[in-house]
């Protein structure tokens, strides 16, 4: 699958945070004016 | 991305929040978070980062992963995300993209804050900072 390009719609999930809150996509999104997100594997 | 979170006091508090999602248990990315804050906090004792900006997401089905299309699925230690990092804006929408060669290849700081900041001022990405894709 292509990856998510600038101008696409970011995905619909819902995942939890480390200490157990659910997070919502992409409602969570609405929390700020813009969201930086990062996709890694235990370190930056 | 502690060099990004610097930019954090400057000019990024109350307008971005960072989100970080890999496939890793909630204790691993607790780990995490207590090595970056404390590397933070030693390296730069004067800026306020404790607790660490950025809330880390636990994707062990890799469902996101898998939605954005960043699954490694060839990896040594199986299944888990290339290291992509995008912003959104409030509507949800992607309005910069960067596509890593390899963990260590990230977006400048710099570019990543000037990305940041224009997308929640409701503008553009400036066109000196692109992103990569």
């Amino acid at each position: 699958m292509a990856k998510l390009s600038v101008g696409d719609q970011f995905p619909s999930a819902m995942l939890k945070d480390i200490d157990g809150a659910t997070v919502e996509f992409p409602t969570a999104f609405a929390a700020a004016p813009s969201t930086v997100i990062f996709f890694y594997r235990g370190r930056w | 991305m502690t060099a990004f979170v610097y930019e954090w006091e400057r000019y990024l508090e109350g307008k971005v929040q960072i989100l970080g999602v890999s496939v890793e248990p909630p204790e691993v990315g607790k780990k995490f978070l207590e090595r970056v804050t404390r590397d933070c906090q030693e390296d730069r004792p004067h800026i306020p980062l404790d607790p660490y900006p950025v809330r880390l997401l636990c994707d062990p089905d890799a469902e996101l992963i898998r939605a954005v299309g960043t699954e490694n699925e060839g990896h040594w230690a199986g299944l888990i995300a290339a290291p992509v990092t995008y912003v959104i804006d409030a509507a949800g929408k992607v309005k910069w993209a960067y596509v890593s060669d390899s963990a260590a290849d990230r977006p400048s700081p710099v570019a990543l804050a000037k990305a940041a900041v224009a997308i929640a001022s409701g503008k553009e990405p400036p066109p000196e900072y692109p992103g990569k894709t």
